[in-house]
């Protein structure tokens, strides 16, 4: 499709002061269900670039329709324009270059890929699992004595030790690595709080990417969803 | 120039895609084989107990397609544009991710057999027959899968389709695009020579 010319503001710190200009934007579409999930690393890069996108959110119903216009069947996809981009960390790194959140240099690149890889494993088996233990309580009981040790300990043991006298996971600001680390752990301290508080060091920088001002926002106007 | 140095088992598995890009690239790299029987000693040593890991002067990389990713950034395998980029991305994934659904539900069974039965029954029609179907039809339009050029999505789908195919001989009857990509890929002289003279491994 041709670029879309889009209106938008910009917010000069220095002079305090608001411009509107016209760019040549691709349009963005995320689509996904109604949940955090796989999909909600993407909306907090976006929300952090203060990048427009339309966040669209589907039932099982309305995918179940449109699944055979979907190339590979899987969400989320992202829309860029009329091309179909799938799987949410290609997504995330595509928004994060946009956002200017991924390193230049490519070793810290590959150190945030990792990062990626590592945590978004774990949260994949983490769901698997929950959808094999449909009771809640069994589920917890099951993540606590197993899951846990084998498989989050250890990352979060490793990030405690990263993060202890570094103010950003890679260089010395900000990057997407940052963001997947807040979005990996706060709902797990939210929910569990007694699990990862002993790693003081990777709980606090994830409360500071969240108390960040346009992830706060994020978290607090956003639809709710349980996952 | 940074020192590389790949450490992996004595096998292709995950390590085999990062030692193509590197060739392909005229990267050198030393590549370090570790035989089963000295792998519980030197698990330990691994940043997460687990290989590939790039070894980056003395710095560890972990995770294969960071790895690889990296490793294609170094060697011009990495399409300039940002939304290409991601294209190749989004595919190398979604190869992964199916391979995973493999690995992990091949694992729950001891016997050969059953094995192949899970394979034809389960995991073709379900996920790699679908796939395939994807790809053939975008194959049948282009040399390469993103772009005009060789990128490192084309060498992780040969690679997969390699390692597929030694198993299961037959199961790109129908996708004779997909095959005849396989089939450039390995004719690309820097990975037809470096498979050519690689040693014969189990896996």
């Amino acid at each position: 499709g041709s670029k879309r010319k889009r209106l938008v503001s910009i917010y000069h710190a220095e002079s305090n002061t608001v411009s509107r200009i016209l760019v040549t934007m691709p349009e963005y579409k995320l689509m996904y269900f109604n949940t955090m999930g796989h999909g909600e690393i993407i909306r907090w890069i976006f929300a952090y670039g203060g990048i427009p996108y339309k966040d669209e959110r589907l039932t099982r119903e309305e995918f179940d329709k449109i699944k055979s216009s979907i190339k590979g069947g899987k969400l989320p996809i992202l829309m860029v324009d009329d091309k179909q981009l799938p799987q949410s960390l290609a997504i995330a790194r595509f928004v994060a270059k946009k956002a200017r959140i991924v390193p230049e240099d490519d070793w810290e690149s590959a150190l945030i890929d990792a990062l990626a890889d590592s945590l978004h494993e774990m949260l994949f088996d983490l769901y698997k699992l929950r959808q094999t233990i449909p009771d809640y309580n069994e589920y917890v009981g099951k993540v606590r004595d197993e899951f846990f040790p084998k498989s989050i300990a250890p990352i979060a043991q490793a990030l405690d030790e990263r993060m202890k006298d570094r103010q950003w996971y890679t260089g010395d600001k900000l990057t997407w690595g940052d963001l997947i680390i807040g979005r990996a752990f706060a709902e797990m301290y939210n929910r569990q709080p007694e699990m990862l508080k002993k790693f003081t060091h990777l709980v606090s920088h994830m409360q500071k990417v969240c108390e960040m001002p346009a992830i706060k926002k994020w978290i607090e106007t956003r639809p709710e969803s349980p996952f | 120039m940074p020192e590389y140095k790949l450490i992996y088992f004595n096998a292709k598995g995950t390590a085999e895609l990062i030692r193509w890009i590197f060739t392909h690239g005229g990267i050198t790299f030393t590549d370090e084989r570790i035989e089963m029987e000295d792998w519980p000693e030197r698990k330990s040593e691994m940043p997460h107990g687990k290989v590939p890991v790039l070894m980056i002067d003395e710095e560890p990389l972990v995770q294969s397609l960071a790895i690889a990713r990296f490793a294609a950034k170094e060697a011009g395998l990495v399409p300039e544009d940002n939304l290409e980029a991601a294209m190749c991305d989004a595919l190398v994934d979604t190869v992964n991710e199916m391979m995973k659904e493999l690995y992990d539900n091949v694992r729950k069974y001891d016997d050969d057999d059953e094995k192949q039965k899970y394979f034809e029954e389960i995991f073709f029609p379900n996920h790699l027959e679908p796939f395939l179907k994807n790809l053939n039809e975008r194959l049948s339009e282009k040399e390469w899968f993103v772009t005009d050029q060789l990128t490192w999505a084309d060498l992780m789908l040969a690679r997969t389709m390699m390692q597929i195919t030694e198993k299961h001989p037959d199961c790109l009857e129908n996708f004779s695009d997909v095959a005849a990509h396989m089939e450039r890929v390995c004719e690309v002289p820097s990975i037809k020579e470096w498979i050519e003279n690689s040693p014969e491994t189990a896996f």
